[in-house]
């Protein structure tokens, strides 16, 4: 199977996609995924969730540790996220760090 | 009732939270589907991780009753005595610099089901969750 490039940096965004389902095998992943990026400079993270369908609260650990990552606080952006998935934020109280477009 | 049973359970979240979403008692209720899916990933992966030392085979069973008014899902494991419901909830009003990065998880399934119980009896953590229909 294909690898498919979950994050890309333009300038000083990073762009997320999102797929399926980000429960805590994929979370972890993910957090992996973003030390690697960790000496980027970096003022806006925009997460395409277009097409994640489920997320646990090690998802929105893994969001909220992309933000933590860099210090000047970048802009955190959730593009596309379903009902569901927009639920789970309200309910942990992230949604107020977060654009929801 | 649907009664599963899995040993060893280490790197097994997702195979165990997608039997239990395929027990009949479940797939009936398709409008639950999220709230019943979030509420499984949070409650095995915590046993998962936490419940046996690393070095432990581990266990985990898994009972699901249905009445007319309710799903009933009983998870019972022989870890180490924990009560999950004795975690303070987090404060989701604090910044984002100030939030710890844990203790939403249990949070989430109180959020999602109507009634969250813990019993410790017989060596075994016993955490029942209820979903009105």
């Amino acid at each position: 199977m294909k690898k498919k490039e979950i994050i890309t940096i333009d300038d000083t965004t990073m762009n997320v996609w999102l797929d399926g389902s980000l429960d805590t095998t994929k979370a972890t992943n993910l957090i992996v995924e973003f030390d690697k990026f960790a000496e980027e400079e970096i003022e806006k993270i925009v997460f395409d969730a277009s097409s994640l369908t489920f997320i646990a609260s090690t998802g929105i650990r893994a969001v909220l540790y992309a933000g933590k990552l860099y210090d000047n606080n970048p802009a955190i952006e959730m593009v596309g996220a379903n009902a569901d998935v927009r639920k789970v934020f309200d309910m942990t109280g992230i949604s107020s760090y977060i654009t929801f477009k | 009732m649907t009664v599963l049973h899995f040993t060893p359970i280490k790197r097994r979240t997702e195979e165990i939270v997608q039997n239990i979403l395929d027990a009949p008692e479940i797939q009936e209720h398709p409008e639950h589907e999220f709230a019943f899916h979030l509420a499984f990933e949070e409650i095995v992966s915590n046993i998962i991780y936490y419940a046996y030392p690393p070095e432990a085979v581990g266990e985990l069973t898994i009972e699901i009753q249905e009445s007319q008014y309710q799903v009933i899902i009983t998870f019972k494991d022989r870890g180490r005595p924990f009560d999950p419901l004795s975690v303070a909830e987090p404060d989701t009003t604090l910044s984002i610099g100030e939030r710890s990065i844990g203790g939403l998880g249990i949070f989430l399934v109180k959020k999602m089901m109507d009634t969250v119980n813990y019993t410790y009896s017989d060596s075994q953590n016993i955490l029942e969750i209820r979903k009105h229909l």
